[in-house]
Formats: structure tokens, sequence, C-alpha cells
């Protein structure tokens, strides 16, 4: 190589060394966690086994259990451990008024996580009541826990930089609380309890509406422990419809746009 | 029953671009222990530059495909924990145990091959005292014993470990079900050939671009742009025809996404434009290097469409997700970065190794 063509490289080189030591320096200043994820993750209540049933009958899709769940648990701005989705469905003859579908999401705490065995660290782990929770302390942010759950329960918090979810508010349940979003739903369509518990009202519901429960993503053989009653076959899988004009939060909270 | 969503999330990626440029540089790296591994196990004339290359090719993006990777993780100063405890479920987790070995390998197999090019401590005198390059790189050659009886056995751990490198990077991606793009035997092969091209490609470019340019290194890598295009081609092929999971989604995207069609079209016009003057007998000299280039890019665009668009493809939503590359080190300051680092470390090595070869014997 001759003197300016390395004159040159060098220089270009020097430049953007800099630019790849950038995260590495952003990250290490980041410092701790900020998020309230508890530093002392308990191990969970033995022998019993919660799940939620959602009745989609009694929800009217008025977000309150997202507010709830953000106050509580206070994820950063543009990311969320539940949500509630909704949807216009329109039959194929014009007689029949469109109807709106309004579905809670949240982690399925799924009886057989995919989240959890390929996790290279055991940073995310199913407890003793099957609440699956991840220590944010010993996450490395892989984000590979984030690709392998089919139901994008998931993400990586902005703050923590380490993967977040919904635990159940398991602190409060430890409390002996509800966990906010079933605390706060205006149509009660939020049921969480023991599975393992016959006499408990999840278990009462569910054999007494078995013919109508469904899980999202049967055949992902996940055994999702968030039941849902009402809710048409057509939103078991994937969405098999028309997509939204969607907005994006970047980590600085600037919106951006795009449609279909 | 028509289904419209009014109001759904919008799921950003979780995998930069870090990402891409990690299993990139990581190709490179080990498809190029390939390449030298099987021209000194091959019969006729030994050449030297396309060793020399190989080895420069090897140590330079096996020491930034680590870095890129690092970047990725959003807790980088956390990556002991991967060592902390066994997660025998996890290909990350193999993939982590894997890699220091492969960093380990892939030095020693380059240091060995381009120790000849280190000056031996009387032509480091003799040359001019006071270069301080010449006395590092005469330091790393770590004293003028015998070395070339050790290249072949370290040649053949330095493969095995490239062989691992490529399996656990395919099949930690490749085991992700909830991504059925991602969730096909096919991926590994496909990322593996690409790797070749694109070491192939980039040994070409180097050839031209590092001082000594070998026309009979070039003739051999150009058969090499060749096989790997086709191993390549046939695998996307044999992915398209005989895949019905993750080339059912492809397809499925294809028929509502822009962006989709639009890296359809890309892939496909790169490929017949390859494919039609790789079939050319006689290739003219810079369109050789233009097809390096083009082979380069190819590779580079594959794992982008793997790795981050891919991403784009929601698992329960409908249409798909949005991305906007960030100018910052999350995006394309990142790929800038990790290009530059790359440049700096090949410019820092192609100093230490400009000298006239100096064989062992030759030293005592």
């Amino acid at each position: 190589m001759d003197k300016s063509k390395r004159q040159f490289l060098g220089k270009m080189a020097s430049v953007s060394v800099g630019a790849a030591l950038i995260p590495v320096v952003q990250v290490s200043a980041q410092g701790q966690s900020l998020g309230n994820t508890s530093n002392n993750v308990s191990d969970g209540q033995a022998g019993k086994r919660y799940g939620m049933v959602i009745d989609l009958r009694r929800c009217v899709g008025c977000q309150a259990c997202t507010v709830a769940c953000t106050i509580e648990n206070q994820p950063p701005l543009g990311q969320f451990r539940t949500t509630v989705q909704q949807y216009e469905v329109s039959q194929q003859d014009a007689s029949t008024p469109p109807a709106f579908l309004m579905l809670p999401r949240l982690c399925n705490h799924c009886e057989n996580p995919p989240c959890i065995s390929i996790c290279p660290t055991g940073a995310t782990f199913q407890r003793k009541d099957g609440i699956v929770v991840v220590n944010n302390e010993w996450c490395v942010g892989c984000g590979y826990c984030v690709h392998a759950c089919p139901y994008d329960a998931r993400f990586i918090n902005h703050e923590t930089k380490s993967a977040d979810k919904c635990t159940f508010c398991a602190h409060r349940l430890e409390a002996g609380l509800l966990p906010a979003c079933v605390e706060t739903c205006v149509g009660e369509a939020r049921v969480i309890g023991d599975l393992n518990d016959p006499n408990s009202q999840i278990s009462q519901l569910l054999k007494a509406n078995q013919a109508d429960i469904k899980v999202l993503k049967p055949d992902a053989n996940t055994a999702p422990r968030v039941f849902y009653i009402g809710m048409n076959r057509a939103f078991e899988d994937r969405i098999n419809g028309q997509a939204p004009v969607r907005t994006l939060l970047t980590d600085t909270g600037e919106e951006i746009h795009h449609g279909h | 029953m028509v289904i419209k969503e009014i109001f759904t999330p919008d799921i950003a990626i979780t995998w930069l671009p870090w990402a891409v440029q990690y299993f990139f540089m990581m190709g490179l790296a080990y498809a190029s222990i390939w390449v030298a591994t099987i021209h000194l196990f091959s019969h006729g004339k030994r050449d030297e530059r396309l060793l020399k290359l190989c080895a420069f090719l090897m140590l330079t993006a096996g020491i930034v495909a680590p870095i890129a990777l690092m970047a990725d993780l959003h807790q980088p100063l956390r990556a002991w924990h991967f060592y902390a405890q066994i997660r025998p479920d996890s290909w990350m987790w193999f993939g982590a145990l894997l890699l220091p070995i492969f960093s380990g390998a892939s030095a020693l197999f380059a240091w060995l091959l381009l120790r000849q090019y280190l000056p031996t401590k009387a032509s480091a005198q003799s040359e001019s005292p006071l270069d301080w390059v010449s006395r590092i790189a005469q330091l790393i050659r770590l004293g003028d014993w015998d070395s070339d009886k050790w290249i072949k056995p370290i040649a053949l751990i330095a493969s095995l470990s490239a062989c691992s490198i490529a399996l656990y990077t395919g099949m930690e991606t490749m085991a992700i079900k909830a991504r059925p793009l991602w969730h096909t035997y096919w991926l590994p092969p496909l990322m593996a050939t690409s790797a070749l091209l694109a070491a192939c490609g980039t040994l070409a470019v180097l050839n031209r671009l590092l001082k000594g340019y070998e026309q009979y290194t070039q003739d051999n890598l150009l058969l090499w742009i060749r096989a790997s295009f086709s191993l390549f081609a046939l695998c996307l092929i044999g992915w398209a025809l005989f895949d019905n999971g993750s080339a059912t989604e492809a397809a499925l995207l294809l028929d509502t996404s822009p962006s989709w069609q639009l890296a359809a079209i890309w892939v496909l016009v790169t490929l017949a434009l390859l494919a039609l003057v790789l079939a050319l007998r006689n290739l003219p000299q810079t369109l050789v290097i233009l097809v390096s280039l083009t082979a380069v890019h190819l590779a580079w665009g594959f794992r982008w469409i793997v790795l981050i668009q891919a991403q784009t493809d929601p698992k329960y939503g409908a249409g798909t997700y949005f991305y906007q590359l960030p100018w910052g080190p999350e995006g394309l300051l990142g790929i800038a970065g990790t290009f530059g680092l790359w440049i700096a470390l090949m410019v820092l090595v192609s100093e230490l190794i400009r000298h006239q070869p100096h064989s062992a014997r030759e030293a005592l």
C-alpha cells in the first residue's frame, strides 16, 4: 500500500473507531437498572399456579389496564407490559354492521415457555407458581428471549437495557393485592387466580365456560396460561387482515409514522 | 370476515444493525480460514499470496466481529454472565463458549501464516534501527524459531473452530420458532455459503488493494467466487422450492409488503447479474473487482434482510412493522464504526507485514 493511501485510510479509520466505541461508553454511563423489577427476585409460592382469564365480552377497550400497569410498573415511554388491541370486524354481507373486538394482551406465562430455555444466562425463569420473570440485574440484554416469545410480550426496556415483561404484578400478589390491570378493570374482564385450586374463581370460570375457552397460538406448543372467553377463532393465530397506520416511538420519544 | 387493525402497537426491532456486522465479519473470518486450510491441504503450488490475504482477513475480521457482538448486547459489561452457569439448551450460550476458542485459534493460525512477513532480529536492525513499527513487528514474531510445522495442525483446529462458529451462528437464528422466516434448516447453509462468497470477494478486493498483486491468486479467487456463488444460489433455490415454513412466510410478505417486494427484486437482480457475469469465460480485471464487490454486497444485504428486515415481520399482527435506520450508534454510525475499526486494523496489520518474507531457516 502506498503512503497516501495509508494516510487516507488511517484518517478514516481514526474517525470511525471512535464511533464504534460510543455505545459501550453510553451503556456504562447508563449505570445500574432504573426499572422497578424487584432486586430480590422471589422464587414464588409452591403449590400454586397462577393464570388469568380474560372475558372479552366484558372488555370495553378503555385501556385502564394499560394505564394502571404503566403507573405500577413504570416502563419507559412507548413501551408496555400490557395493551388492549382493537380490531374492527365486519362480515361479508352489508346488512350486518361491523363490530369491534378488544383484545387485551400480556405475557401468557406459558406452561412451556420458549423464552426460558433459550436464555443464555438463565436471567429469565419460571417461579414455582408458574409466573415467568426476568432478573434484570443478571440479564445481558441480548434480546434472544424477545425473539423467542411468539406473543411479542417481551421487549428490551430502554432504561434498564434488559428484557422486560408482565410479571402478573408478582410483587402485588405476594402482598395479597391483585395485579394493577385486574384491580383497575372496569368491566371485571380480567380474573387472576390459582389454577391448582378447583374452588378458585378462575377455575370455576374456566369450568363454566369450557366450550368457549381459547388461547393465543394454540399450535405453538407453549401451553399459555392466559385464557380468553368470547374470542373468535380468527384471532387465535396471526391476524389475517388489514394493518393500521402504525407509529413508532424512538428512544427519545420522537414519533415515526408510516402507512400501508 | 374482514378484520381491520384499529389500534395495535408497532414492535421495534431488538437485534440492531450491530448483529448484521457481527454475522458479516464473523463470516469473513471463518470462511477465510476455510479457504486457507483447503488451499494448504490441496495439491499443487502453494499460493503464498492467497495464504497471506486469508491470514490478513481472518485476523482483522476476527477481531472486529466480537466487538460488534458486544455492542449488540444491551448490557455489554455483563458479558461475563454467559460463563457463570451452564445453559445447554441455548445455542447462544454455546456460542459464548465457542467464540473465545475461535478468536484464539484464528489469531494463532493468522500469526503462523503471517510470521514469515515479520522482520527477523537481524533484518530489523539492518533495515532501519529507528523504525519502531519494524521493532514491534519483530517482537510480534516472537523469536526466529521454525514454526512451519505447526501451520497444518493449527489450520485443522482453526477450521474445526470455524465450522463450530458457522454452525452456532446459523442454528442460533434458526432455533427461533416464533420467527417462521428464520425457522428453517436452510438458514445455516445459506449463512455459511454467503459468508464464503463474501470472504472470496473480499480477498479478491484485498489482492488488488494491498501491495503485491498476484494475477495467479486473482484467478484462483475467481474460481472460489464462482464455486461459492453456485453453492449459495443452489441453497437459495433449495430453500425456495423445498421449504414450507420460512418460504411460505416469505411468499406471504411478498404479496403484501412493498419493502419485501423491493428486497426480493434486489436479491433476484443481483443474483442474475452475478450469474451472467460469472458465466463469462474471460473477465477483465476491473470486472473481477466489480463482481467481488457485488458478491460482498449481496452477502451483507442477505444478512440485513435475514436479521433486520425479518424483525419487521409481525408475529401476531397484520402487515409489517416499521423500521427506520437511526443515524446514531444503534444505526448508521454503528455500521460505519465497525467498518472503520476494520479499516484501522487492516492499516495497522498491513504496516506490520509489509516486509519481505523471512523464513526461519534464513533467519538462523
